[in-house]
């Protein structure tokens, strides 16, 4: 019969080597990573904190434009106060405007807003 | 080396880089021999190591006395052994293509000394038995942790633990005796 095989004759017994100093040098560049892992966490931490406070700044700008910025651009006007500068305008131009009929001044109104020269815009 | 856990944890909590320190000068060894039976090649050991400390450096906060701080180490230590064995997996065609290679390592490897053939023979009847068969022998045997503390290292059960460990030495045995 087969002799069995006797785990006490191996024991705890290894063939596995390491470098000479392995230990002393591992634990001491372990360290130094840790300390980079440390830096690289804070820096995160930096940029979070700046990214943050730069998309609340971009959101306050934002809202700050376009809750103000229909009130001021879209004005209601006041029609009278270009009627009367109108009726008291010397001006030529003022004159002949004063002259025109509504659908005159309709038409007048179309064709600035096509013609390429005329157009303000 | 006995470790005195309860001065490591009062250390980590009152200066966690002192702590640390301690921490790494206390486990470092027999983390590293865990890992190496795991991975066979020194220098993969190496790095599974340093990602290792790192992780654990990360989560020492996290540490609760729900287990042992030995206990919770090797947890963490085997699940990135197992992490280093999973991503060879993904690399290579199949399991035993990782069985082979780390079988290589072991065969060719300027750490090993040849010269203590038995001791040789031995880790390549480990490296034959399958994973999970293998990290229950490791744990038991060289590391010495009882079934209920390689069941919290692992989440396996008791008798399925001590079922894997039969298993595993009748296998060792077996190629031995060849």
């Amino acid at each position: 019969m087969e002799k069995e095989f006797d785990f006490m004759k191996v024991g705890k017994q290894m063939p596995y080597r390491t470098p000479d100093g392995f230990f002393e040098r591992m634990q001491t560049e372990t360290m130094a990573r840790v300390e980079a892992e440390k830096r690289r966490k804070k820096l995160y931490r930096l940029k979070i904190g700046f990214a943050t406070v730069l998309s609340a700044a971009a959101i306050w700008c934002g809202v700050t434009f376009f809750t103000k910025a229909p009130t001021d651009a879209v004005q209601p006007m006041d029609a009278s106060e270009w009627l009367v500068d109108a009726e008291e305008c010397d001006d030529p131009f003022c004159v002949y405007l004063q002259q025109l009929s509504d659908e005159d001044l309709s038409q007048l109104a179309d064709f600035m807003e096509t013609d390429i020269f005329m157009s303000v815009e | 080396m006995k470790v005195n856990e309860d001065r490591i944890r009062e250390a980590c909590a009152a200066n966690p880089d002192k702590g640390f320190r301690m921490l790494v000068e206390a486990y470092q060894q027999q983390m590293y021999w865990h890992i190496r039976r795991m991975v066979v090649g020194h220098e993969d050991a190496e790095d599974v190591l340093q990602e290792t400390f790192i992780r654990i450096f990360k989560y020492i906060g996290d540490f609760r006395s729900e287990s042992s701080l030995s206990t919770w180490i090797y947890r963490i230590t085997t699940n990135e052994c197992i992490r280093f064995l999973n991503k060879k997996k993904e690399e290579a065609v199949s399991t035993e293509e990782v069985q082979e290679e780390l079988m290589g390592k072991l065969m060719a490897s300027e750490y090993v000394d040849y010269e203590n053939e038995m001791a040789v023979k031995f880790q390549q009847a480990i490296l034959r038995l399958p994973e999970k068969q293998r990290l229950v022998f490791n744990l038991r045997y060289y590391d010495e942790l009882s079934y209920e503390e390689i069941s919290q290292v692992t989440g396996s059960k008791v008798e399925t633990l001590k079922a894997n460990y039969h298993f595993a030495k009748e296998k060792i045995k077996e190629y031995m005796t060849k």
